[in-house]
Parts: C-alpha cells; structure tokens; sequence
C-alpha cells in the first residue's frame, strides 16, 4: 500500500476495476457469440414495452429462418429516452435504428416540418395495394397519420371499459346492465357516493388522462385531422363542465386515486368503485391489485347517450419504418410478420391482454378464453366487442403541450367549482380553454410549415 | 460524563429533532427493503412490511433479467475505471496548476472553472457527434473518453495540492527527484483525505449517472444498472418488487462504500477547515 500513493480508497478501486474486468472478460465470449455475423443483412429495430421485447424475441428466429442471411437487431429502449434519442437521431442524421416502435402520446412529435423532413417512411402505399386497411380499425390509423400521409401501423386498439368491485356493486344493488348513459351511472353515482368514505369511480382531478378519455367519446380531441387546436370547441367546454363536477364540489361521485398502493388499498377496500379500463390496464389490475381475483368484473363505458358508442381509446403505439433503411421490404416483411401473425396475436394477447389492430386475429381461441379475474368473462371478446367503435383521435408536433394544456385546465376549473360550486362554471371553462387552446396556436403559428 | 455529554433540554431538543429527521429521512429507504421482500399479492396490501418474507423478488431479478448480472460488472468496472482516471488527471492538473508559474495559468483556470457553468445537457449533441464520428457510440471509451477529466476534480486537488509546503518539494527536487516523483511521492502521499473524498464523490456520479449512458449505449450487454433498471419501468405493467429489488442492489454498494471509506471522505472534505 505504500507504494501505491492515492491510498486505501483509491486501492480499493483499483481492484475494483480488475475484479469487474476480468468478469467482463469472462463473458466476452457470449457477447461475440450474439455479434452478428459479417456480411449479414440487419434490420435494427427499436422497442420500448418490455412486453414487446419479449414476444418479439420469441417471433424473430421464425423470421430470421424464412430469410437466410438476415439477422435482426431487437432494442429495448426506455420509453423516457426513446422519444429524444430517435428525435436526435432524426436531426443529426445518426445512429437511426430501420424500424421503431413509438407510443401514441409522443409518436406526433415526429411529424414536424416538411413532409421530405419526416424521419418516418410514407407507408400510405403499401397499407393500401397489401389490403391492410381493411383488416385493421381504421379509427388506429388516424394518431399515425399526418397531411393524408401514414406513417405508422397501429399495434394495437385500447378500447376503453370500466373495471369494477362486482361483489360490492352487487351488495349495494347496482345493477350494471340497467346503466346506458353517463346520466344512468352519475345517478347511481350519487346514491352510494358517501365523501370521504365511498366513492363511485376513479378520475383524476389533475390530470387529463380520464377527462382526454371522455374527451375522445364525445367526438372532441386536441387537434382536427388538419392539426388544426380544437382544445376550445364546444365539445370541450361541454366536456369539461360536464366532468369537473364528478371530481370536485359537493356532489362529487369520483376521487383521484393516481396509482401503485394507493389505488390497491382503495379498491381491495371498496373504497372506489370503478375504474376506467382500456386493455392494457385490465393486466395491471390482475398484477397490482391479486387480492380482489374473483371479485372484479367489466362493463362497457356508459354512453354519452342513448345508442352512442360504448367505449373510447386510452393509450397506443405505432410501428415506423425510417427513411433510413436501407431495405424497407425486408423491414416491411418484418412488420407483417410481427404484426399480422394471428397465433402469434393470441399469444401475445395472452401475455398482455392487449388487443391488436388487425380485426381478423379475433376469433383465435386467446380472444374467447374466460378470465377468472373478471369473473369468468372472456377478455378479448368483450374488448373486441367495442373495438369498431373506438373514436378517431388526431395528433400533432404539439400533442405534448396541448396534453399539458389540458391537464392545466382541468385544475383551474376544479379550483374554480371547488370555491364556487354554486356558480355556472361554464364562462370560466370557456375562458380557460381558449387560453390554452391560444398557447398552443401560438407554438402552431411559430413553425412556418 | 463531562460538561459536553451533559443532557441539557437544548441536546434533548435537538436529539429530538434530528432523530425526527432521520425518521423522514429513512423512512423511504425502510419502505424499499420491505417492498423487496413482499410477494406479488402483498406488494400494495401491506404499507411497509408484509408477515411472509421472501426472496422471490430478487430470484425473478436475476432470472428475468438475464442480462443484469453483466450489467452490474459494467457499473463497476466503468465507475472504477473512471473513478481511477478521473483522479490521476485531475489530481495532475491540480498539481500542475497549484504548484508551478507558467504562461496563460490564470487564463486557463478561469476558462476552466467557467465551464462548470455550462450545463452538461448543452454540450450533449456535439459530443454525440463527435463520438460517433470517432465510432465510440455504444462502447465503454464512449462513456471514460468525456468523462476522463474532472473539472471539479482538478479545482478540489489544487485547492488541496497548494496547501502542500512547497519545502517537501524543493527538498525532493534536491534529491534528484523527477517532477512526475515529486507528484507520485511526495505530493499525493499528503493529499490522501482528498483522493478518499474525491473518489467517492467520483465514483457516486458514475455509478448513478444516468443520461449520458442512456444516449450513448445501445447495446443490453453494455448497458449500466441504472439503465438496465429504467427498463424495467412499463409503459403498460410494471414488476414493482423486482423494480425495487434492482434499485436496493443499485444503492448498496454506494452505501457499503461510504461505510468503509467515511472516515477518508470526511477526513477530505473537513481538511483546511480548521485554522491551526
């Protein structure tokens, strides 16, 4: 030690670093043994659901042996730095992967400036002479599409339900086949909301999430098809006079719940109801909530009104190919054979419960199978059910901010009602709206494209 | 039991508070080893610990994540790899800049200390650039190549080196010794409370940095723990108990290392705080 003249500390990461090489070194061999041979043929490809990841891995040996010579280069990359890092990579013209997965909330950002400047490829083409479009909801198509250009295939549908405590709902007398509408289920709602102690459904008071669901179901949106903001439209205004009562003032029949243990604890103890549930999220609850197995069950979103859709969309993901590939067919053939595949669907839907865009895939056996969790119901059938009815949503460079937007909205009407229940909220919505709606035509109105 | 040890209501008072702290302070901690040790049913049920202990959480870690053990050795062997080069280049510019008279000295460290003004995140997209073109994108030298040199470093070890009297040196000067020497025997012999200290310092950056190996590696195999523990965070499910199996191996060796090099790091941080 003497001879050494940094110190003990400094020693100790001396060995540190001998130690950790020579383990590196160890598997150094099964590192080259996953290099891809010389000479081959790589279509790197960019996921950010672990989900994904996996069944993906399992799929793409069958790919790889139907094309000799071709290897593909599966990514996982975290959905936080996936946006900024192919956002660089676009910019910079660097390190762009040939295919990657994006999810809905950020996939707009990619469409910003002239069309010759998006990254992704224009699939309109090849998604109308293969005949994809009509074997997926069209209603998918529309958050990938940009000037009447589609860029992406939808991977999925997220039709939205209601999850709920079947056991206490059937205690308390509510019979969920006799609620239609929102009217029939605010005034259920209102009987066996008591403050503080029950409430009748999970919403945010802060965020947009559920108010964008409700959003969606009456039509509304944050953008038109031409992107144009339409965060200020009647719809809007209606929406959100209709919802912030529901979470804020006296007669309010829902509670902000958020996630992890505290949405647990609130629904192992009856202490809300219900809850929206797109897909995605009935897994969730099979995973984070074990204890209610048995107890939970689903049922359509209540109508706006009567005869109207049951159902809206909450969540996404597209699948793009970049300029930057050097053989779209073979990134294409990729894509059709992760996202067409019907057994391989079924069991990806098995694994997520996650229903795909391609309409035909639903009559596999996954789809119909009876789910002990919801009480005996088969999964894929009632999400496929309402999947033809999932609204159109449209996107933008801005969805980002306008989500912000939203999000701040709702916070200051559900201030306003909390210290004013009594006035008519709907001058402060209207004013509130049109400010942020103004905020983001402002960004629109700085990109000369 | 002397004046000082006498239980006075101040010493109370502040006991009082500072065991309140500690409470708030540790309180997440305790709640993260509880959560490592509950199964899939008693995750949310219980708020901190649940009545079965078991390990299955860690089990399902190293089982799942088949790559994680490697991505362990890359933390290691990049924040010791680092942590070795950042303090022999710094603790040589700190000498050089602390004990010798040249042209353009002062220049050189205003221009220096001005960079620690410049956040890191605004020279991300030209480094980006550069390394790629120098092919290092996804490579160990694309993560120790920038970070080799450590302005904060080479500030804390001339601040330190200057204290050393420049007697020891002109004496080994008189001995023969080379200047490289007089650093690797004389100079940084005295500085050791600052090596402990900066090397902790060092290595807690490396080890917890995040941003930077995120753009740069792309590869599983090289990725670092806190990258690997990223990923495990789902856009549509999340395996919280094995999330929060991965984070308590990621704060443990932080933690050991800090247990058994405390006396440096505060001999290093308090040296020159007291006037003799």
């Amino acid at each position: 030690m003497r001879a050494f003249p940094y110190g003990k500390a400094a020693f100790m990461f001396v060995v540190l670093a001998f130690v950790s090489s020579g383990m590196l070194f160890k598997n150094a061999a099964t590192s080259r043994a996953h290099r891809l041979p010389a000479g081959a043929r790589k279509v790197t490809f960019w996921v950010f659901a672990d989900t994904h990841y996996e069944a993906y891995k399992k799929s793409i040996p069958a790919f790889e042996a139907a094309h000799p010579g071709v290897k593909v280069d599966l990514q996982l990359v975290s959905n936080n730095g996936l946006a900024a890092r192919l956002q660089n990579a676009f910019l910079a013209d660097l390190d762009v992967p040939d295919m990657v997965e994006i999810e809905i909330s950020s996939s707009g950002t990619f469409f910003r400036g002239p069309l010759k400047d998006i990254g992704f490829a224009d699939l309109t083409e090849r998604i109308h002479s293969t005949g994809l479009w009509d074997k997926m909801v069209h209603a998918r198509f529309a958050p990938y599409t940009n000037r009447g250009h589609i860029f992406g295939l939808p991977h999925d549908v997220h039709p939205v339900q209601l999850a709920y405590r079947r056991d206490i709902a059937e205690q308390l007398g509510i019979d969920v086949n006799k609620i239609e509408t929102w009217d029939d289920f605010i005034k259920v709602g209102h009987r066996i909301t008591q403050l503080n102690k029950r409430y009748m459904i999970d919403l945010s008071d802060s965020g947009g999430d559920n108010l964008e669901t409700c959003l969606f179901q009456r039509g509304g949106g944050y953008f038109d098809p031409d992107g144009k903001c339409i965060l200020d439209n009647e719809t809007a205004i209606k929406t959100m006079c209709w919802y912030v009562p529901l979470v804020a003032g006296p007669n309010r029949i829902g509670n902000s719940l958020g996630w992890g243990q505290v949405l647990t604890k609130a629904v192992e103890d009856g202490y809300t109801l219900f809850l929206f549930c797109p897909d995605w999220r009935s897994r969730s609850f099979e995973k984070d909530i074990p204890r209610v197995a048995g107890k939970m069950a689903l049922m359509p979103l209540p109508a706006v009104q009567h005869g109207g859709a049951r159902t809206s969309t909450w969540g996404g993901t597209m699948l793009g190919i970049t300029k930057r590939c050097k053989e779209p067919d073979l990134a294409w053939a990729l894509a059709m054979h992760l996202y067409l595949d019907k057994p391989q669907l079924a069991e990806r839907f098995r694994q997520t419960s996650i229903l795909p865009a391609m309409s035909e895939a639903w009559n596999q056996e996954a789809f119909h199978e009876k789910n002990a969790y919801y009480s005996g119901l088969a999964l894929g059938d009632s999400y496929a059910r309402l999947a033809p009815d999932v609204p159109f949503q449209y996107t933008s460079p801005f969805i980002g901010v306008a989500k912000a937007k939203l999000g701040s909205a709702l916070v200051a009407c559900v201030q306003e009602y909390s210290a004013h229940p009594d006035r008519d909220l709907e001058p402060f919505a209207r004013a509130e709206l049109k400010r942020c709606a103004n905020d983001v035509r402002t960004l629109i109105n700085r990109n000369p494209y | 039991m002397n004046r000082d040890q006498k239980l006075s209501p101040g010493r109370i008072a502040a006991h009082i508070l500072l065991f309140a702290m500690a409470v708030v302070v540790l309180t997440p901690l305790v709640w993260l080893v509880a959560a490592t040790t509950k199964g899939k049913n008693d995750q949310f049920h219980y708020t901190f610990f649940a009545p079965t202990i078991t390990a299955q959480n860690f089990l399902d870690l190293f089982k799942k994540t088949e790559v994680l053990q490697r991505n362990i050795w890359n933390s290691t062997f990049l924040a010791s790899i680092t942590v070795l080069v950042q303090l022999f280049f710094s603790s040589l510019a700190g000498f050089s800049l602390a004990k010798y008279e040249f042209k353009g000295k002062k220049p050189i460290t205003i221009l220096m200390l001005a960079t620690l003004m410049i956040p890191g995140q605004l020279t991300m997209a030209p480094l980006f650039e550069l390394l790629h073109r120098l092919g290092l994108v996804d490579t160990y030298l694309g993560l120790i190549i920038p970070g080799a040199v450590s302005v904060f470093g080479i500030f804390l070890f001339r601040q330190s080196i200057s204290q050393v009297p420049d007697e020891l040196l002109q004496a080994a000067r008189m001995d023969g010794c080379s200047e490289f020497g007089i650093y690797w025997n004389v100079v940084m012999p005295v500085s050791r409370p600052m090596t402990g200290a900066f090397c902790l310092i060092s290595f807690m950056g490396t080890w917890n940095s995040f941003l930077w190996p995120q753009i740069i590696l792309h590869n599983r195999e090289l990725f670092t723990l806190p990258i690997a523990l990223s990923q495990m965070v789902g856009v549509y499910s999340q395996e919280y108990g094995m999330l929060m199996a991965g984070t308590l191996i990621a704060v443990l060796p932080v933690f050991i290392l800090f247990l058994v090099l405390q006396k440096e790091f505060v001999a290093g941080l308090t040296a020159g705080a007291v006037k003799g």
